[in-house]
């Protein structure tokens, strides 16, 4: 940038110029500036304020809500068991309340009653539900002797009697007994299986013979007949034992061409098999074919 | 170098100061730097009142923008940059920035400024200018901006501040002549 004399001359003069505001000026600055000092402390009391009413309405929420979460799940209890009680249902009023009262004395007095007269085989004496005495009656075992207190008589000749039902909360206890002594029951038939063997069974079996498949539990205890080991070998006999013929001559080829001698148990296997065949057969003269070509076979790999 | 690192970190210490809102910083930054800043603003604005108005905003602009600074550099540079951008959108909002872009060849006189004249004079002679050619004059010749950096800054071409510039010149160098032309009178 190229400057001449008046650039340098003005830029000179002017560097260090300053010029006093007014005092009008410096009184607007102090109140601009006490305006915003007082509007930053609004901010920051607005700021405290609104903080610390939100850490009370935090403290209030955080309260009602585990105060509702706890009264949900107390509701939720009590729903729960009284939906699996069956509990009955409750009277309207006082005169049915009554009646059921009596209903069940007379129902403990028939139910005596009729342990005593079944053995003599004689008429019980049960009210029905219609024929409930008032509340006010004397409920006395000779008023229920009368015609109009004995039981109805079916055609069958069962006599109709009500038995004393048990209450929810019964039925519900006597369920939950029952369930748990299920479960006792069925933990100690699986406990063998479960705990003491981990679930492992071998089973040894042939194609050929069905018959012969067996069931081992290994390593059950010191009694046990067999090991997990003992089983496998078992089972890699069986295998072998099960491959046929051809299989087995391949593998002792394979075998041969890798330098190992050749079965003796299958060069004798395989000449029992054969002597199960006639020669004159289609069968007889491949075995004989096959037999004469794996002696071929054993006889060059012996001369190498 | 080593004074200026130190020049910068007192500067620092009242930028954070000014920073954290301390009154007594803030009252120190004015009346510290008031003079210089009010000065700024008359070179281009050219009313005092104006200026002053301006000035005023202006620090209130700075507490308010004061997060912004990166306390790289001068912080007195930071400052006059927002003086004299403040003053430019002064000036834009009256409309005063409507610049005369005839081109004239001007002859400058190669005479030797006179040191006599003193602060105020000099700047009564900047504040006499036309807004355009002041404005120009002040940017390129007092603030050090590029003609590129002034077309930018003023939405213009880098020939119009060229020509602006050369007409400031011009009657700068003419009212410098007169005034020592009466000096000569009266010592005559």
């Amino acid at each position: 940038m190229n400057k001449n004399n008046v650039d340098r001359f003005f830029a000179s003069g002017l560097s260090n110029l300053e010029v006093s505001p007014s005092s009008n000026t410096d009184a607007r600055f102090n109140a601009l500036l006490e305006k915003r000092k007082s509007g930053r402390g609004a901010i920051i009391n607005f700021v405290r304020y609104f903080s610390a009413a939100a850490s009370v309405i935090f403290v209030f929420g955080m309260g009602f809500y585990f105060h509702q979460a706890n009264n949900n799940s107390k509701t939720l209890n009590v729903a729960s068991v009284s939906d699996n009680l069956n509990l009955p249902k409750p009277l309207e009023n006082e005169s049915e309340v009554l009646n059921s009262i009596k209903e069940e004395q007379i129902i403990a007095l028939n139910s005596k009653q009729s342990f005593v007269d079944n053995s003599a085989n004689k008429k019980l004496p049960v009210i029905s539900k219609g024929n409930v005495l008032s509340p006010h009656n004397d409920i006395s075992p000779e008023s229920l002797k009368t015609e109009s207190a004995l039981p109805a008589k079916k055609a069958s000749g069962v006599y109709e009697t009500d038995e004393q039902i048990p209450d929810g909360l019964t039925l519900a206890l006597q369920n939950a007994e029952t369930k748990r002594n299920q479960r006792i029951r069925e933990d100690k038939e699986d406990r063998l299986f479960r705990k003491d063997v981990g679930e492992t069974l071998i089973v040894i079996s042939s194609e050929k013979n069905p018959n012969e498949e067996r069931i081992h539990l290994p390593e059950l205890n010191e009694d046990s007949p067999i090991t997990l080991t003992e089983a496998r070998a078992l089972g890699e006999i069986k295998k072998e034992n099960n491959k046929g013929v051809l299989a087995k001559v391949f593998y002792q080829i394979r075998s041969l061409k890798h330098g190992e001698k050749p079965d003796r148990d299958f060069s004798e296997s395989v000449s029992r098999n054969t002597l199960h065949f006639s020669d004159d057969g289609f069968i007889g003269n491949e075995a004989k074919e096959m037999k004469e070509r794996f002696n071929w076979i054993k006889d060059k790999i012996s001369k190498n | 170098m080593t004074k200026v690192v130190s020049l910068f970190v007192e500067e620092y210490e009242l930028a954070r100061a000014i920073k954290q809102g301390d009154q007594k910083a803030l009252k120190f930054f004015y009346e510290k730097y008031s003079g210089k800043m009010l000065a700024i603003c008359m070179r281009y604005l050219s009313d005092r009142m104006l200026a002053e108005d301006v000035m005023i905003e202006a620090f209130m602009k700075i507490f308010d923008k004061i997060g912004q600074f990166s306390f790289q550099g001068s912080f007195e540079g930071w400052v006059k940059r927002i003086m004299v951008n403040e003053s430019l959108m002064k000036l834009r909002s009256m409309k005063m920035l409507e610049l005369d872009i005839e081109s004239q060849n001007i002859q400058l006189p190669s005479t030797s400024m006179n040191d006599s004249l003193a602060e105020k004079e000099i700047l009564a002679m900047i504040m006499d200018l036309p807004a355009g050619y002041r404005t120009v004059f002040n940017l390129y010749a007092i603030e050090g901006f590029s003609h590129a950096e002034i077309a930018e800054k003023l939405g213009i071409s880098e020939g119009t501040s060229k020509s602006q510039l050369s007409r400031a010149r011009a009657i700068l160098q003419s009212r410098i002549n007169e005034s020592e032309k009466g000096i000569k009178q009266n010592f005559d």
